[in-house]
């Protein structure tokens, strides 16, 4: 009627696997114990679970992205400082010998992810790249340019105008008459620059032919008012 | 994935550039056009005043001389006709009858784009008055061929001196 003393004594398979997790209830623990004590084949089997055990273990941490450790760390912080058991409840216990093994378990996934992309090396291949692409287009530009011989040069006087009509009584300030829209563009002599100097001055393009062929003459017209002597 | 990004904005990159320096290829490709260095540069001064003796028959045919602001004058006299070598690089100056110094330059000369247009004078003037200051410290014009182009506005002797510039080849 009572009990079998030996089942109690001698472990199952079971009983080891359990042991060699760390999942063995307590007062079974000091009995597996005694018999391995004195047992060296089931000390033998002990390691060859263990074994077994650690082979999985290292394949599946292998196997294991950095990715996860991170978003793992993240969420193990975030349960830790906040206290609160909304995620860290998902997490098993790990066993007593493996407790690398937390990283296998896929709360990163029920998680969300970092702010703080695992490749955060994008930003700087971004960067590289828009940089390429702007000093290609610079040096694009730069080259189209190159093909436009500036006719108008800087330091054109703010006076700068054409000329139809004018009644001007010089030398007093000459009066600047109304833009004539230039139908072609171009006049025969074009000022591509001007410096007048501590003087005043006016730029006329006189028309002087039909006004069919736009022919102008340009005229550069100074205030001698500050000459002041010869 | 990354590799293939770069590999892509490289190719990218050197598309680009191939395409923007090409235009600069071109550009440095093209056989050295032969310009001349040299023109001749005519200048006419004039005296322009209102005593009523009208334009002055040696000065030609000059039909901006009866249109605003000439025209604010009703007598023009010619005071000299110079005919002057204009070198690249080199200035020509002219004394004039104010006393200041007429200075003309060749400064570049300019290959047309079309064929039928004609090659254009980068001329610059200025004129420097007896004690080293300026009148007209700097004019540059881009000129065709036989335009002429004047400076106006030196007060002598009641009137104004215009003086007429024209480039040669």
């Amino acid at each position: 009627m009572s009990e079998n003393p030996t089942k109690e004594v001698i472990p199952s398979d079971l009983e080891l696997m359990l042991f060699a997790d760390g999942e063995l209830d307590g007062e079974r623990v000091a009995v597996v114990e005694a018999f391995l004590a004195h047992n060296a084949d089931a000390r033998h089997k002990l390691s060859s679970l263990g074994l077994v055990s650690e082979l999985v273990r290292e394949r599946a941490v292998a196997s294991a992205s950095p990715a996860d450790d991170i978003a793992d760390a993240l969420m193990a912080q975030i349960a830790a400082e906040a206290g609160t058991n909304g995620v860290a409840h998902a997490v098993p216990a790990p066993p007593r010998e493996i407790a690398a093994s937390a990283k296998l378990i896929p709360v990163a996934s029920a998680a969300p992810r970092a702010s703080k992309p695992a490749n955060d090396n994008a930003r700087s291949i971004f960067a590289l790249a828009a940089v390429a692409i702007a000093a290609a287009a610079a040096l694009m530009i730069w080259g189209r340019a190159a093909d436009h011989h500036p006719e108008v040069a800087s330091n054109l006087p703010a006076v700068q105008t054409e000329a139809r009509p004018i009644v001007v009584a010089p030398p007093a300030p000459i009066k600047v008459v109304e833009p004539v829209a230039d139908t072609d563009g171009e006049h025969g002599v074009e000022v591509a620059a001007v410096d007048f100097g501590a003087r005043t001055g006016s730029i006329f393009y006189v028309p002087t032919g039909s006004a069919a062929s736009n022919a102008t003459t340009t005229v550069v017209w100074l205030n001698d008012e500050a000459a002041g002597g010869p | 994935m990354t590799r293939l990004f770069l590999a892509m904005t490289a190719a990218l990159g050197v598309t680009l550039a191939a395409a923007g320096g090409g235009a600069l290829a071109d550009e440095a490709g093209k056989p050295a056009q032969v310009v001349p260095a040299e023109a001749s540069v005519e200048i006419v001064i004039l005296h322009a005043t209102n005593d009523g003796s009208g334009i002055d028959p040696k000065i030609g045919k000059m039909p901006a001389l009866a249109q605003p602001p000439f025209s604010s004058y009703n007598s023009y006299k010619l005071l000299d006709r110079i005919t002057r070598p204009l070198a690249k690089g080199k200035s020509s100056t002219t004394k004039l009858p104010t006393g200041r110094d007429l200075m003309v330059a060749l400064k570049d000369v300019i290959e047309p784009k079309k064929k039928d247009e004609p090659r254009r004078y980068v001329v610059t003037a200025s004129i420097q008055k007896p004690d080293g200051n300026t009148f007209l410290p700097l004019l540059e014009v881009n000129a065709k061929p036989g335009e002429l182009f004047f400076v106006v506005g030196q007060k002598y002797n009641g009137g104004t001196i215009v003086i007429g510039i024209k480039v040669n080849p």
